[in-house]
């Protein structure tokens, strides 16, 4: 139930998005090429403004960065734990999560 | 500005909801959902931890229900949210589960109740709490909506307060004074 709720949310946002986005581009119709527009409207108008989106891809980078060297360590020393716990308690229960420590396709 | 500057503007104006969107609602839910898991294992390994080093049995009904309990919330962490817990609270109304709850929970007590040693007993019933508690913070500080509401409800509530110190001490003033007014002047 909260899937489908949470699936008929997405698609309605998104559409509605898609409409505001195409009524704000339709105006250029046929105009000039998206390469024109990006260096002659779009770069100008954040020109005061580019530093932050800078600073916003590199932090998303640096973040991206981390979650995968986590990921890594999780994967690598997780193993380790289950063998260790599993000789002191060969009937260890488990969260059933992958060796990553995320959730199960099937659990989505 | 132009036509074409106004479509501009407005493009970027989307892209920037984008970029936000990507941030609150995917990146930031998704670090809360593994903080949570984090603080849960670590919940988890000190349970483990304990039994070995103090001979709790990992048979003993109330540490198989509590790991069990914490296995559950590990692997659904991601779907614990505030909107889902008020479903559920009306769904178990509605649907007159509550006798599943109550069931649980008096399964809970009787498997206390069998631990032989006080000591383990205290340490389970300590543990269980701190993952309450762990659940219930992230479920009200993993929304931001439900964490605005919530800082929003406290600071009126505090500037109710505030109010009612403020009249009562005027109140007071008022008070002093008629008591005083009424009696005769001292006389030296």
């Amino acid at each position: 139930m909260f899937g489908a709720f949470r699936h008929l949310a997405t698609c309605a946002t998104t559409i509605v998005i898609a409409y505001f986005v195409a009524d704000a581009v339709k105006v250029l119709a046929g105009q000039e090429t998206i390469a024109e527009f990006v260096l002659r409207v779009l770069v100008p108008l954040r020109s005061k403004s580019w530093a932050c989106y800078v600073v916003l891809l590199a932090a998303l980078g640096f973040a991206a960065r981390q979650y995968r060297l986590r990921k890594r360590a999780i994967a690598e020393m997780a193993r380790r734990i289950v063998d260790l716990e599993r000789l002191l308690d060969p009937a260890r229960t488990s969260s059933q999560l992958t060796s990553t420590g995320d959730k199960r396709p099937e659990d989505r | 500005m132009t036509p074409t500057e106004v479509a501009a503007e407005n493009l970027l104006v989307w892209i920037d909801l984008a970029l936000l969107y990507l941030i609150v609602f995917v990146l930031y839910p998704k670090y809360r959902g593994d903080a949570l898991r984090h603080r849960l294992f670590v919940i988890r390994g000190e349970l483990f931890d304990y039994a070995i080093a103090n001979g709790l049995p990992f048979d003993d009904p109330a540490y198989v229900m509590l790991r069990d309990s914490i296995n559950s919330m590990l692997r659904f962490a991601h779907k614990i949210s505030v909107t889902r817990f008020l479903v559920l609270s009306v769904a178990v109304r509605w649907f007159s589960c509550t006798g599943m709850i109550t069931d649980h929970d008096r399964r809970w007590q009787e498997a206390l109740g069998g631990v032989a040693v006080a000591e383990h007993r205290r340490k389970i019933v300590e543990l269980h709490e701190r993952v309450l508690l762990t659940v219930g913070r992230h479920t009200i500080l993993g929304s931001i909506f439900w964490f605005l509401l919530l800082v929003n409800v406290a600071f009126v509530s505090h500037l109710q307060q505030r109010y009612k110190k403020f009249l009562m001490g005027k109140a007071r003033v008022v008070e002093f004074g008629a008591k005083h007014t009424d009696r005769p002047p001292v006389v030296a």
